[in-house]
């Protein structure tokens, strides 16, 4: 957390937002891990 | 991109010792050239093709490389400003520049059953992920900026794996379906987004956690025509793309063009801003946003630029503040 963030509490309004529940998509979590997943060396490797 | 991912500062010092390049130089020129050095001896890759119309610097990256023993092949590069310029001379130009691509690569002329089965993928996918856009402007909290943008890095190059990646996009294309039966009800500044932040997502997380939400994307797909033959296809899409101001260049057409395309995804999507994203150090990058800004403050629309390096280094509080400062001052 910033400085800033310390120095200024959240109001109820952005605490209220920044809290909210909301059940992820697990196919977003899947596309981040397949992204990260694809590295210069997996093409290297299919080359060789 | 992956020339630059990993161990960017590392290859940035090799530019800077080895290659003299200046320290305030482009952050995603040094860490090619630093990555390229870094691996001139591999014996997997050793061949570059590349298709750089304008940028000088990659040019001269080019070049080193060459001297270090890469063999690299250049397309030569056409910018189209206005329809006429797309003469049918010009798109004949850019489709043997690309049948040379397929010799130089195997020796011999294209698989034109081969390149259109790729394209119908090609569409195919843009398809999907065109779809996926439409649903998330429905409940757009729902798949954060930086989920966007990989969707639309994996339309280049499906992460290696074409049937995980399209059956990936039928289970967001599901899970948005259903999400937007009950859509999240939070309050968001709508924004669109030119160019890109590289390096670091946290400037993506940045735009969310201030309440602002990418719209609207530069980038966006486009179908590939399949009623001519398929070079020609790929030839009229670059051309096509150039004319919508589509293309992501940062010098030519687009410096005159992607404002337009700009403006009117604001128009299109009811945005309240735009955010500029360029690399520090390119001097293309540095004077688009200067031309912008003029024309979106005359259209009354409100304009920022950020400029990113390519390293994965979260923001400094200076960007942070003026993004949030940014979308505060919309909200």
């Amino acid at each position: 957390m910033s400085d800033a963030q310390l120095l200024t509490p959240p109001t109820d309004a952005e605490s209220t937002w920044r809290n909210y529940e909301r059940k992820k998509l697990p196919s977003v979590a899947k596309l981040l891990s397949l992204a990260k997943s694809y590295t210069f060396h997996d093409v290297e490797e299919s080359v060789r | 991109m992956e020339l630059w991912r990993e161990d960017s500062h590392a290859t940035e010092a090799i530019a800077e010792g080895y290659f003299q390049i200046p320290n305030e130089s482009c952050s995603m020129i040094k860490t090619m050239i630093g990555r390229l050095h870094l691996r001139k001896d591999s014996e997997s890759i050793k061949r570059i093709l590349a298709f750089n119309a304008v940028c000088e610097p990659i040019s001269i990256v080019l070049e080193m490389a060459r001297q270090e023993g890469y063999d690299v092949h250049l397309i030569e590069g056409v910018s189209t400003f206005k329809e006429r310029d797309k003469r049918p001379e010009v798109v004949q130009f850019v489709t043997a520049e690309l049948q040379k691509v397929a010799i130089w690569l195997t020796g011999k002329p294209v698989d034109q059953a081969r390149l259109s089965y790729e394209i119908r993928r090609k569409n195919e996918i843009s398809g999907k992920i065109g779809q996926i856009l439409q649903l998330r402007a429905k409940s757009p909290l729902d798949v954060p900026g930086f989920g966007v943008l990989l969707l639309m890095l994996g339309s280049f190059n499906y992460f290696g794996d074409p049937v995980m990646f399209s059956a990936l996009l039928d289970q967001l294309t599901a899970e948005l379906e259903e999400a937007i039966r009950d859509p999240d009800p939070r309050p968001y500044i709508p924004l669109v987004l030119g160019g890109a932040f590289l390096g670091d997502r946290t400037l993506y997380n940045a735009v969310e956690a201030s309440h602002g939400v990418i719209v609207g994307w530069e980038f966006t797909t486009r179908d590939y025509r399949e009623d001519v033959p398929p070079l020609e296809s790929i030839s009229h899409f670059l051309l096509d793309s150039q004319l919508a101001g589509q293309y992501g260049e940062m010098v030519g057409a687009a410096v005159y063009l992607r404002k337009y395309h700009i403006e009117s995804l604001v128009r299109e999507t009811g945005a309240r801003g735009v955010i500029a994203g360029s690399v520090t150090g390119c001097p293309y990058g540095s004077i688009v946003p200067q031309l912008e800004r003029t024309y979106f403050k005359n259209l009354g629309i409100p304009y920022i630029s950020l400029e990113t390096s390519v390293h994965q280094d979260p923001p400094t509080e200076e960007q942070l503040t003026r993004l949030k400062a940014f979308v505060e001052m919309l909200s």
